[in-house]
């Protein structure tokens, strides 16, 4: 069996490779790939402990995940449109209105 | 069984409550809240004649409501060693009486208010009846307060709502001017009185007025050697007291104007009429005289202070009369009365006439508010001229306000048989008695007496000048025409200050050895009701004094006090009929030669009080400072910091998704460092 | 409503680049990686158990488990997600719905199709009325 560190590991790095699209990348749909990226990291984890701790859970909840993946990119690509429409652009940090 | 004092809060509150529906609907509702004020008075007035009407059937009532500080040994090593700060009433023969007369006379300024503002077209009026509703909520929470600390809150309490209502005018030059007079005056006076209250809890580690542990009783048993009572330096117990006492006692003459601080009341006068009625008969001024009253078994164990409360009276009396003499408003002569008056009360409280103080205190309100209502009809009837020389023959025109005028103009002269005979005479003939054997108490004395004749003369010269003769202008010839609302309270307060002298004619009792007609004694003496510590006879026990009598006896020294003061009276007013009940009176004023120039200006005592306030100024200028500087900074730079810090932190929001992405990661990041260097996750 | 002239000019294809705001922001996911590396390389983990494939075997095992059929050798390790299931199901309709609700739009008052018009920054000629 392989040591759960291994896999938290790569979930971490799957993760944090996520989560470096998401703060450097500008167009939204990098954005919408980052955060897939970010979900199946998660995935890893629940498969991972749910191996080792022998729980049939964990593997129920990644196909959760991936069915809940599903939705947001739908709707992540609904306001991707709005965003261009209204802005011209796909560029996340030109809307700026939710501010103070 | 429904229990009186049940509602006793409820006194105090539902003027309170007007108070706030004033303020807060009283643009809503009808004659800018009067009828609130109206109802809510008469409603405190019918449960304190409820209290007093228990109280007679045999009952006191004592009971902490809340305790708002409770400590234990944080007085470190200084005085004792637990102090508890509570609110609470105290229901006593003094408290019940002195509730029904101030919301008797309360009411009635309410329904004469109805005259004087609403009917004149006055502005502002909830801000009018808001101001009567806190002035009547304060003096009610004066009266039942059961320590000394509350009693103090209330006082301050009354002393801004005088503020407030003298300065209602605001926008006229002078009441704003007199309203802070009024206030920083009195304020000069509650200094003491605050120190004295601190006094008050270092030494005795409570401020109870009532029951086995209050402060008198403790004062009593350290006088006796039974109680240890803390003294700063070493002192004497006995001096240490006096000093206590005469403290207590600055708050106590600034708001009852005893000299030297009487200077606030004459220009309080700016004030509305029927709030001078309320300030000068059943209020502000009262809660002075109330306050030694209140504690007076502390008063009657340090002989130095009756002394000095004495002589203080009785030079009040005599000092304030004189500049009565020659003022030329109506207000202005009823004002040097007022203190005056307060100063006869506190001779009767020097000199150990308790109950005569009291009586006093119950004519007075009365007769005052009678005359201040009376005066404030004339106003009316006038169109707002004060100055008696502009009047004169009214007394056709306003028969009402003319014989309960005269009615309250007798008691205040002490004539025979109205109510203020029977008072100021009880208390000339305690100053006698008692002061047979004390020089300082028999000084006091003769200056009560030949006050006596210059009331009567000012009181008449007033009467005569604004109702008889000849009308002297034109509006006196055709005036206003003044309403039931006026006539109303006038009529009810003419019948109390004819007939209120009934309930204590202790000359009578005396001369024709009729027993039990002394009723206020009674009262007072716990005879119906209330504690054993706060009784007459007990504070009798306590006092100083030992009774001497002239010509033989009793009997003589009652008849001959009293035929002595009635025969000044009459002088007075006779002196005053001469002079001032002809068709055009003249002034009279120069026969007095500088001594009229004195007088006019009050013997220059506010000049003087000025001049002592330059003085000070420097000491002023500083404390502005250091408040304008460093108090004032630190408020400034905090509000500042504030401002500024969050004008940068509001920043962070950019609105851009990716900055806050970023803030999220950093923040989880340091969660979990935190997390794991308290966790020890990283060992 | 559309094409705000302000973002227009800032808004080009070029800026969606890496480069003009670098990759400093980044930094703080290394950062994150780090710590939680730290955090995992320290931790424990307890016994394992494994998983044990009974009759059937562990895909099986889901199917039954996500229909709430007999969880067999699976029993003492987790539950019927039947529920789950069906909630997820919505959500997912829900979210398709969604995301056509967001791609059409109200134009001069008539509903616009979210294909063609979108991606040519505003209304193409002839489409959706008027």
């Amino acid at each position: 069996m392989v040591a759960p560190e291994y896999y938290l590991l790569l979930a971490a790095a799957v993760f944090c490779i996520g989560l470096f699209g998401v703060l450097t990348r500008r167009n939204a749909l990098y954005f919408l790939m980052s955060v897939e990226l970010m979900l199946n990291a998660a995935n890893i984890n629940f498969v991972a402990f749910s191996s080792y701790y022998g729980d049939l859970t964990g593997q129920v909840f990644a196909l959760f995940v991936i069915a809940l993946a599903a939705a947001e990119v739908a709707i992540g690509i609904g306001i991707i449109l709005v965003l261009y429409r209204n802005f011209g652009v796909t560029d996340v940090t030109v809307p700026r209105e939710m501010r103070w | 069984m429904v229990d009186a004092f049940a509602y006793v809060p409820a006194i105090v509150v539902l003027p309170f409550v007007s108070f706030l529906v004033a303020l807060a609907f009283g643009k809503y509702l009808p004659k800018g809240g009067a009828f609130g004020g109206i109802a809510a008075t008469a409603g405190s007035f019918l449960l304190s004649l409820w209290v007093l009407a228990t109280v007679a059937g045999g009952g006191q009532h004592t009971e902490t409501l809340y305790t708002w500080v409770s400590t234990d040994g944080i007085a470190a090593g200084i005085g004792p060693q637990e102090i508890e700060l509570t609110f609470g009433v105290l229901i006593d023969p003094l408290s019940a009486l002195m509730l029904v007369i101030v919301t008797l006379i309360a009411t009635l300024v309410h329904v004469f208010s109805l005259g004087y503002m609403n009917d004149e077209g006055e502005r502002d009026l909830p801000r009018y009846y808001a101001g009567l509703g806190l002035f009547t909520a304060s003096m009610l929470g004066f009266v039942v307060a059961d320590n000394l600390l509350m009693a103090f809150m209330f006082f301050e309490l009354v002393g801004l709502c005088s503020y407030l209502l003298i300065g209602f005018h605001f926008r006229e030059p002078g009441p704003p001017s007199a309203a802070k007079k009024a206030f920083l005056v009195t304020r000069f006076g509650d200094y003491f009185f605050l120190i004295g209250v601190v006094a008050v809890f270092a030494t005795f580690g409570t401020a109870s007025f009532v029951g086995s542990e209050s402060f008198p009783v403790l004062a009593e048993h350290a006088l006796n050697g039974e109680f240890d009572a803390w003294t700063p330096f070493g002192l004497d117990v006995g001096t240490w007291f006096t000093a206590v006492g005469l403290l207590v006692l600055g708050g106590a003459i600034g708001k009852s104007a005893q000299f030297p601080l009487h200077t606030w009341l004459p220009d309080a006068m700016e004030g509305p009429t029927p709030v001078s009625a309320l300030i000068h008969a059943a209020t502000m001024v009262a809660a002075g005289v109330y306050l030694v009253a209140r504690m007076y078994g502390f008063y009657v164990l340090t002989p130095t202070t009756m002394a000095i409360i004495a002589f203080v009276g009785g030079f009040t009396a005599l000092f304030a009369a004189t500049m009565g003499l020659v003022k030329e408003e109506l207000k202005q002569v009823l004002a040097y009365s007022t203190i005056s008056q307060y100063g006869y009360m506190m001779l009767a409280l020097g000199a150990g006439g308790y109950v005569a103080a009291v009586f006093h205190l119950m004519t007075h309100a009365f007769f005052k508010a009678l005359l201040f209502l009376g005066a404030g009809a004339v106003i009316i009837a006038m169109h707002h001229e004060e100055n008696m020389w502009e009047m004169g023959g009214l007394k056709e025109k306003l028969p009402v306000t003319y014989w309960t005028f005269v009615a309250g103009s007798l008691a205040l002269a002490g004539i025979f048989p109205f109510a203020g005979f029977w008072s100021k005479d009880e208390i000339l003939y305690e100053a006698l008695v008692h002061g047979l054997n004390e020089p300082l108490l028999l000084g006091a004395w003769a200056m009560g007496l030949l006050a006596v004749p210059v009331t009567a003369f000012y009181t008449f010269r007033m009467v005569f000048l604004t109702f008889h003769g000849e009308p002297r202008t034109d509006t006196a010839r055709d005036p206003h025409p003044i309403r039931w609302n006026v006539k109303g309270p006038l009529t009810v307060l003419g019948v109390l200050a004819v007939v209120s002298g009934a309930v204590n004619m202790v000359p009578v009792q005396k001369v024709l050895g009729l027993e039990g007609i002394d009723f206020l004694h009674l009262w007072l003496d716990g005879h119906y009701g209330g504690f054993s510590e706060l009784t007459s006879h007990h504070y009798a026990d306590l006092g100083p004094y030992s009774s001497g009598y002239i010509a033989g006896g009793e009997i003589p020294t009652v008849l001959i006090g009293a035929g002595v003061s009635l025969a000044l009276a009459l002088g007075g007013l006779g002196l005053a009929w001469k002079l001032y009940n002809v068709p055009e009176p003249a002034e009279h004023t120069a026969a007095l030669g500088g001594i009229k120039t004195v007088l006019y200006n009050n013997y220059y005592q506010d000049e003087l009080q000025v001049r002592i306030a330059q003085v000070t100024a420097g000491v002023a200028s500083v404390a502005d400072t250091f408040d304008q500087g460093v108090i004032d900074g630190v408020v400034n730079g905090v509000s500042s910091v504030s401002l500024v810090s969050g004008d940068r932190i509001r920043r962070v929001q950019t609105g851009v998704v990716t900055h806050y992405a970023a803030l999220l990661t950093l923040g989880v990041t340091g969660l979990i460092l935190v997390l794991g260097v308290l966790g020890g996750w990283f060992l | 409503m559309s094409d705000n002239p302000d973002t227009r000019e800032r808004g080009g294809p070029d800026e969606y680049d890496v480069a003009d705001r670098g990759l400093v922001p980044g930094l703080a996911s290394l950062l994150l990686f780090g710590v939680l590396a730290v955090t995992i390389l320290n931790a424990d983990f307890g016994t394992p158990a494994g998983l044990e494939a009974g009759d059937y075997g562990i895909t099986h095992g889901i199917g039954f488990a996500l229909f709430n059929i007999d969880l067999g050798a699976f029993a003492g390790s987790t539950e019927g997600f039947l529920a789950a299931f069906f909630i997820v199901a919505i959500t997912l309709d829900v979210a398709i719905d969604g995301a056509l609700y967001l791609a059409k739009r109200e134009s001069d008052g008539s509903i616009v199709s979210a294909v063609g018009g979108a991606f040519s920054r505003g209304r193409k000629a002839g489409e959706g009325g008027d």
